[in-house]
């Protein structure tokens, strides 16, 4: 550590040290879109260097008395003199005929602002009327929703528990309230979703999957303060922002459920009772230096409560029963970004994500003595994640940036810890004990990485890097390095084709009790017993910007996956006496499959069709002799999101799907076995795959012209075709033991959802 | 304004909503037709060892659809090869237990080899090993332990050896003699050895472990455990049992399978997981289990 501080110390000296002139920008389209692959030239001189994928670049150039070319495919040339050199802005005409997509970024990468910009989110039909950026991310190729009506994300046959999703940088362990019905992220708080589909830059470790970002930085092209008022059934929001330009920015948004209020108090109190809110607090400041402060807060509840009531007439005392379900997370972060020279750019952050689930049972009796006993029963589980980043970006050469780091983690797990309390219970003592894991463990991480981006052509790039990473956990230590690479070469102005390896550790696991999205299901760390896991990604993609508006991406993957885990018996694992360990068995993994996905990218109609084809298995020997579908296998899946946004008073948005059906267990068969009981034959795990998947949303968005603060209504109608695509295939035995088996399932159709919205 | 706005929606937009939460939730009954086509295959159940004579159980399967159970068939033709010869199983309609029988006795390291034949059901084959004699020796300390509330117990030992260059798999239960039931029953033990601890073994509902020998490949292994103290203190001669059997990988896999099975309990489906569970087996073309098992029983007395 301390040879890696005075190596980058040296530099630092050498850059500054060196009388050598750096010119540091931005280039975009007369839009404000970024021009990605713009070459930067000075003079008549060989100094040469090309934008990002942001539009940014850095270029030393050799003297101030040279100007300095700007040239793009499809835009008008720019040659300046050189004037201000820290942070310029470089607008370069692009042709009404030309096409603004960005062919750059790594295989798999999207995002709502720049890969799949200009699709008026906030008009696609979502369930229930809610917003929510996991079904934006549901209806691309390549992501599935699992069951129908939740709001998780299977990322090219990976779990959830594979996807690392963070909130400004932040790991965040439970993202969904009601029970994974709807997300906890405030739509309008977000300013972009990057979803990397396995594919990543070395900054990004921990998880085998997927990445998924959300930030909520905000700029806008001129100072403003403005919010909203939404209602929908689920809960009602308010939004504030305050910008100003190119300096700071807050942002407060905050939701809570209402529909609970709407019964008595008292009823709430006693019989049944449910609740959720979400607060997102983001801030951020340029400094006189040029510095930036960021800072986040993130903080959400789910309660579920209900209690009945069992009055003894014998005894004559009434014995109150209730049942408590929350969790809830706490998230922060601040984040230092310094411009130590032209050249390097730190960034330093601490972060914080705090999650915690509790169920309660509890029983009270009022007798006609006063003495009311009283007993508790209280599991709590919970992880706690604290993180300590910095992250150097050196304009190294021209044709070279390097980006290294160092990510320190301690991650806490609480497995399970039951606490039970008795009290007034006649001729017994009171009780207060104990059972399980009576505080949080540790686990550490230290990751350090560093990846070159490399683009010396205007038809090649290069980000190759490595991330290694020590990880400890009760006297457990594993090593790990990760191999990353992401090459590019592009053909001309309108076709790129890259290539891509990516090796994935990961050192948490979630172990999933019967449900995704349930805050039952247990954060883990890995250890001895339980080892990492790990994942290849190979993958190549062909992206092609199509005439003026349209844009198309083909990728192709393979992923395998080691060392995933399984539960074998869930009510085992749940009791916090038993050591989880135990319990849990480990397999493998492996998907393959090709995404073909078609984007509109302007106009009255905007939006996307994309196709997957692809195979996901498992093998789990304990499970099954030999390998079997995932679970959420979709061997084809077609999606739409279509949009059409064309007068200030009404928008329509439409999402599409037709695939494969979901796969469910279901036995075939009944035999004995060798004590002469009757069992159930599964000829295999996954053996049913429901009925082809179709389902058809619509939205109506109308804006009401009013004097006052803009009003919005917005309708949605989920699945308005009526196919009875299952949430749960439910197989019983309706008389009792083996007998004859009943197939029943619960499916949504005919949905509809409102939101009401006043802008001011 | 905005109050005012909203106060005069409200009655609409609560409409709206109360109905969404009632309209959309539905629920019919399906019929997998890939699934009900189904073929009945027969079921072979049994454990061969070299200590008694063969014994099968034949049954049929039925679909999950159909109200049928299961039922013997009696009529298979079944024919067990030791090594190379062939001998054929009667049916013996023994009430209580009715079974394929033969008075042949198998030995240690035969290659067996089943095959049950009959003109309605898909012929089914098996193939397994006997296991080697595992000549176990067990030890009894009277009052030789201390348990963990200070009291003086037994202990209980079995040792043995394990066979070099293949995968062994192990059955082990301790049981007390009860005076009151006139038999062993299985007790509660420490299964304190690494070998039995549950990350590494499986325990049945008889209160057997089932265990291997990654811990201890080729090598001879003790493994001991202290009786709860007074369980047989007025036992005037027979006191513990020590059941110890090598079994085959195929029966092994099957009690653990069949364990998760039980344990699984009510079928159910929720959100991404239900219990199906696979049982292991070992019988192509049909269901059930072959197994085989070199049983000693230890009487400490």
């Amino acid at each position: 550590m301390r040879k890696l501080i005075l190596i980058l110390f040296v530099i630092v000296c050498f850059s500054s040290g060196y009388a050598q002139n750096v010119l540091r920008g931005r280039i975009v389209d007369q839009n404000e879109i970024p021009i990605a692959n713009a070459q930067v030239t000075e003079g008549n001189f060989r100094n040469t260097t090309f934008s990002d994928f942001e539009g940014k670049f850095v270029l030393s150039f050799y003297s101030n008395e040279n100007t300095i070319l700007y040239t793009a495919y499809g835009c008008d040339s720019l040659r300046m003199n050189i004037g201000e050199t820290n942070d310029i802005v470089v607008f370069l005409n692009r042709s009404e005929k030309e096409n603004p997509y960005n062919l750059a970024g790594y295989t798999g990468y999207t995002d709502f602002v720049v890969k799949n910009a200009n699709k008026h989110l906030e008009t696609m039909p979502y369930f229930l009327g809610e917003s929510d950026i996991n079904r934006q991310l549901q209806m691309l190729p390549g992501v599935e929703q699992g069951n129908e009506g939740y709001s998780n994300l299977f990322v090219r046959g990976g779990d959830v528990d594979q996807n690392l999703m963070l909130y400004n940088g932040t790991p965040i362990y439970n993202f969904n309230h009601l029970f994974g019905i709807s997300s906890t992220f405030h739509n309008r708080s977000i300013s972009n979703t990057k979803l990397y589909k396995g594919v990543t830059e070395a900054k990004y470790g921990g998880r085998t999957s997927s990445v998924i970002s959300i930030e909520s930085a905000k700029n806008a092209n001129y100072s403003k303060f403005e919010g909203e008022f939404e209602i929908s059934p689920l809960n009602a929001g308010i939004y504030i922002e305050k910008i100003v330009k190119d300096k700071s920015y807050f942002t407060i948004s905050g939701r809570r459920s209402w529909i609970d209020l709407l019964f008595p108090t008292e009823s709430r109190q006693n019989d049944f009772n449910f609740n959720f809110y979400d607060l997102q607090i983001n801030m951020g400041k340029k400094l006189k230096n040029n510095d930036k402060i960021d800072i986040s807060f993130l903080s959400t509840r789910d309660l579920y409560f209900f209690a009945f009531n069992n009055f003894d007439s014998v005894n004559f005392q009434n014995t109150n029963f209730g049942f408590t379900q929350t969790w809830a997370n706490l998230v922060g972060s601040v984040k230092y970004t310094k411009l130590y020279s032209d050249k390097l750019v730190t960034s330093n952050s601490l972060h914080y994500s705090g999650y915690r689930s509790e169920t309660a049972l509890s029983e009270l009796v009022i007798t006609r003595s006063f003495i009311n006993p009283y007993s508790e029963d209280v599991l709590d589980r919970g992880v706690r994640d604290v993180m300590a980043v910095s992250d150097w970006d050196y304009a190294y050469t021209n044709n070279s940036k390097i980006n290294v780091g160092l990510q320190a983690n301690a991650r806490f797990f609480l497995t399970g810890r039951e606490t039970y309390t008795a009290t007034n219970y006649p001729g017994s003592a009171d009780i207060n004990e104990t059972i399980g894991a009576s505080n949080y463990e540790p686990s550490f991480e230290i990751s350090l990485y560093g990846e070159n981006h490399y683009k010396k052509a205007e038809d090649f790039s290069a980000d190759f890097g490595i991330r290694t990473t020590l990880y400890s956990y009760n006297g457990y230590q594993k090593f790990v390095a990760e191999p990353r690479l992401n090459v590019a070469f592009y053909m001309g102005k309108n076709d790129v084709i890259k290539f891509a390896y990516n090796r994935h550790n990961q050192f948490v696991n979630q172990l999933n009790l019967g449900s995704m999205g349930s805050p039952n299901n247990i954060w883990v760390p890995a250890t001895e017993l339980l080892a990492p896991q790990s994942s290849n990604i190979l993958e190549a993609s062909y992206e092609k910007a199509l005439g003026k508006e349209y844009s198309g991406v083909i990728n192709v993957f393979f992923k395998d996956m080691s060392n995933l885990s399984q539960v074998s018996n869930f009510d085992d694992v749940s009791n916090p006496e038993n050591n989880w360990e135990s319990f849990v068995f480990q397999g493998n993994g492996a998907s393959y499959g090709a995404e073909l996905m078609l984007q509109k990218n302007s106009g009255l109609f905007t939006g996307w069709i994309g196709y997957t084809y692809g195979q996901s298995t498992r093998s789990f020997e304990d499970l099954q002799d030999e390998p079997y579908l995932f679970s959420y296998d979709r061997t084809h899946m077609m999606k739409m999101y279509v949009n059409f946004t064309s007068t200030d008073e009404w928008n329509f948005g439409l999402n599409f799907i037709i695939g494969s059906g979901q796969l469910f267990s279901l036995p075939i068969g009944k035999f004995r076995d060798i004590d002469g009981n009757v069992q159930l034959q599964y000829n295999e795990l996954n053996n049913y795959r429901s009925p082809a998947y179709q389902r058809l949303d619509l939205s109506l968005v109308r804006k009401k012209p009013t004097i006052g603060p803009e009003q919005q209504w917005k309708f949605y109608l989920y699945n308005v075709l009526g196919t009875r695509n299952p949430i749960n295939i439910n197989p019983t035995f309706p008389d009792g033991g083996v007998t004859q088996l009943v197939v029943e399932r619960s499916y949504l159709a005919f949905v509809p959802g409102v939101a009401y919205i006043i802008k001011f | 304004m905005a109050i005012k706005i909203v106060k005069q929606n409200k009655l609409s937009f609560v409409a709206i909503v109360v109905s969404s939460l009632f309209i959309g939730c539905l629920n019919d009954t399906v019929t997998p037709k890939e699934l009900t086509n189904y073929t009945s295959r027969l079921v072979v159940n049994g454990v061969l060892d070299t200590k008694n004579s063969i014994s099968l159980e034949i049954t049929d399967s039925k679909s999950s659809f159909s109200a049928d159970f299961p039922n013997l068939v009696k009529d298979a033709n079944v024919t067990i090869f030791q090594n190379q010869n062939e001998i054929k199983l009667i049916y013996d309609n023994d009430f209580d237990n009715p079974r394929y029988v033969s008075n042949n006795v198998l030995n240690p390291g035969d290659v067996i080899t089943l095959k049950v034949t009959h003109p309605r059901y898909p012929v089914v084959e098996s193939k397994l090993r006997m296991p080697e004699d595992l000549n176990p020796i067990g030890n009894l300390l009277i009052n030789g332990g201390t348990d963990s509330s200070g009291n003086q117990t037994d202990v209980l030992s079995v040792t043995f050896k394990d066979e070099e260059g293949r995968n062994n798999y192990y059955k082990i239960n301790f049981k007390y003699y009860s005076r009151t039931l006139g038999k062993y029953v299985p007790m509660t033990y420490d299964a304190g050895d690494p070998s039995l601890a549950s990350y590494n073994s499986y325990r049945l509902n008889d209160n057997s472990i089932l265990f291997t020998d990654d811990l201890f490949k080729g090598k001879s292994k003790t493994i001991s455990t202290l009786a709860p103290a007074g369980l047989v203190s007025f036992n005037p001669n027979e006191k513990y049992l020590i059941e110890i059997s090598s079994i085959s990988s195929d029966l092994f896999n099957y009690y653990k399978s069949l364990q998760r099975a039980r344990d699984a309990g009510e079928i159910t489906f929720e959100a991404g997981y239900n219990n199906a569970v696979v049982i292991h087996s070992n019988i192509s073309g049909g269901l059930g289990i072959l197994g085989a098992m070199d049983i000693n029983e230890i009487e400490l007395k």
